[in-house]
């Protein structure tokens, strides 16, 4: 990878903005889940008055609940930033001219992208490191009850190569087209494709990474039950995946004209 | 191979069946300033792009500084520099920084690049622009800060495509002394649809015309030989005795044709030199005798206009003149 460009890219991300619209938005959106559970029984017991003769029994909310919460609330909203922040750096590059600029001198057409690719999931790393470190806080402050940690931080790294597949996929969608609105509309077909894959795939969703959003793997592990190696496997298809379409991505692009 | 800075061989780019640039070979001089000229459409920034490892040939070979373009490209562009037609930067940079970010590209230490987009930054007037974000540059700012980017290197061939066309003649005539200054270090292909500019610095100029190359030579060489014998006159009543003049000498067989020039004087072509004496005789008297008054009467100084107008208007046949062309201009 090109230190340079890296460097570049990194400091765009800063400039523009986009670490600080990303790190609200995953804040916030994480931070829905704990609060979400922890309001969750209060909210249906202010609204039983007006549901005479049905009981209703909820179940205590536990700490386990609001971290099942945080990991489903991360599977849309948060991605759809990224796909909005994402999905014009190389598109809006063309679209600009900058692109020229850079691709005439001494650097390849995979460096410029590897450099983007790595300097977005740097900042997706960050983001996610100090949302999961907020969600932890928030969890231990509002519930008494206790979970595994090391089952937490291990669906969380697993939701890490979930959004560096997805990633990858944006800057693939973005190296395609000349312009960001359809680069954008094909990334989010290409998501609703993915997110609903394992729908069509009944044996495969264990092996995929996005086995953090389902609601019985995350709850068993967290709840101290199960192995966490079991989420090694979709970890590492999540990295794979990524390198697959990053492989891809780099490989169109060196075939296109500027 | 011979040691021009840009060689092409029957280089050519094709999109569907349309021919862009046709079997173009060219030799581009050393240390040179070289206009690439030719109408919209010719090809002119095809060609460059292809130099510049943008787009791949059709057909044909082309080197630069001595690489083959497309064979090792990395190597092609650490000797080149470039600016693109409409250039533009990253908005959320400062001048310098973008100076530096290019240099960083080109592998310069830190304090060498720092040295080195400063020292451009003061040849392009923009020291005081420096720390400004590039957002902020006017037209004519990015225009130069574009020129600046394209020396970090100290590239042996600079491709600047219409680097002027954006500029107020103030700003044109800066560039256009930049350009002078340059040729110490650098060999400059630059393509322009401002004749007069291209008149001004290009020592070499080639001629493209649908793609093809219609002439190449040494500036002088080809108004020698492309202008036509002319001769301007001034008459009292401007632009009005100008254009009556023009009517009555449309009657005359030695006159090819007459041209109203911008500062109201009236350009009389001739068919051929041989007809120079016809002329000077027979011109004060078709003046004075339909009541006009001649205030100048002078032999014309041809121009590349002149040439451009005589080659592009007169759709000479491209494939014949090549060879001839590129013989023109190795001499």
């Amino acid at each position: 990878m090109n230190a340079a460009l890296f460097k570049k890219e990194s400091l765009e991300l800063w400039r523009t903005s986009r670490i600080i619209i990303a790190a609200v938005a995953f804040l916030i959106l994480g931070l829905q889940g704990p609060i979400l559970a922890k309001i969750l029984p209060d909210l249906i017991k202010n609204a039983s008055p007006n549901l005479s003769g049905i009981q209703i029994i909820i179940p205590e909310q536990k700490a386990t609940d609001a971290l099942v919460t945080y990991f489903s609330q991360m599977s849309f909203m948060p991605i759809l930033v990224l796909i909005l922040l994402g999905v014009g750096t190389l598109a809006a590059e063309k679209e600009r001219g900058t692109q020229v600029l850079v691709l005439t001198k001494p650097v390849t057409r995979t460096q410029f992208i590897l450099a983007k690719y790595f300097a977005y999931l740097g900042m997706l790393i960050g983001v996610l490191a100090l949302t999961t470190l907020a969600v932890i806080y928030d969890t231990i402050v509002l519930f008494d009850s206790s979970f595994n940690f090391g089952a937490y931080l291990m669906l969380n790294l697993t939701l890490l190569s979930y959004l560096a597949f997805l990633l990858a996929v944006i800057i693939l969608c973005s190296s395609l087209f000349k312009n960001s609105i359809a680069a954008g509309r094909v990334a989010f077909l290409a998501y609703l494709v993915i997110s609903t894959d394992s729908r069509f795939l009944p044996n495969w969703p264990k092996y995929l990474p996005q086995v953090v959003f389902d609601v019985t793997i995350p709850r068993t592990l967290l709840g101290g039950q199960g192995s966490v190696t079991d989420l090694l496997l979709p970890t590492i298809v999540g990295i794979v995946l990524a390198i697959l379409t990053l492989t891809i991505a780099c490989y169109t692009y060196e075939q296109r004209e500027m | 191979m011979s040691d021009a800075a840009i060689v092409t061989e029957k280089l050519t780019r094709k999109y569907g069946n349309r021919a862009v640039v046709a079997d173009l070979d060219l030799e581009v001089p050393e240390n040179s300033v070289f206009g690439f000229l030719g109408p919209n459409g010719a090809g002119k920034s095809t060609t460059i792009k292809i130099l510049t490892g943008q787009i791949k040939p059709t057909s044909g070979r082309a080197w630069v500084a001595g690489v083959e373009v497309g064979q090792k490209s990395l190597e092609t562009k650490q000797k080149i520099g470039y600016l693109s037609e409409l250039p533009n930067f990253y908005n959320w940079m400062r001048g310098q920084e973008l100076l530096e970010f290019v240099g960083e590209l080109f592998g310069l230490a830190p304090t060498k690049r720092r040295s080195r987009a400063q020292e451009l930054l003061k040849l392009v007037g923009l020291e005081k622009a420096a720390k400004q974000k590039i957002g902020s540059y006017s037209g004519g700012m990015r225009q130069r800060l574009g020129i600046a980017q394209a020396l970090v290197n100290r590239p042996k061939v600079v491709f600047l495509d219409e680097p002027v066309s954006a500029l107020d003649p103030l700003g044109r005539r800066d560039v256009l002394t930049l350009l002078d200054n340059i040729r110490q270090e650098a060999t400059v292909f630059t393509s322009s649809h401002i004749l007069a500019d291209i008149d001004r610095v290009c020592e070499y100029v080639a001629i493209l015309n649908q793609g093809r190359l219609i002439a190449a030579g040494r500036t002088t060489d080809l108004k020698e030989r492309y202008a036509r014998p002319a001769i301007e006159i001034d008459l009292e009543g401007g632009l009005v005795a100008a254009q009556q003049l023009a009517y009555l000498l449309k009657a005359e067989s030695w006159v090819k044709t007459t041209h109203p020039l911008d500062n109201g004087r009236l350009k009389v072509e001739l068919v051929d030199e041989k007809f120079a004496h016809e002329a000077g005789q027979r011109l004060p008297r078709l003046i004075a005798d339909n009541g006009l008054t001649l205030l100048i009467f002078q032999t014309a100084v041809p121009n590349l206009e002149d040439v451009f107008i005589q080659l592009v208007g007169s759709g000479e046949n491209p494939a014949q003149t090549q060879v001839e062309q590129k013989e023109a201009l190795l001499k």
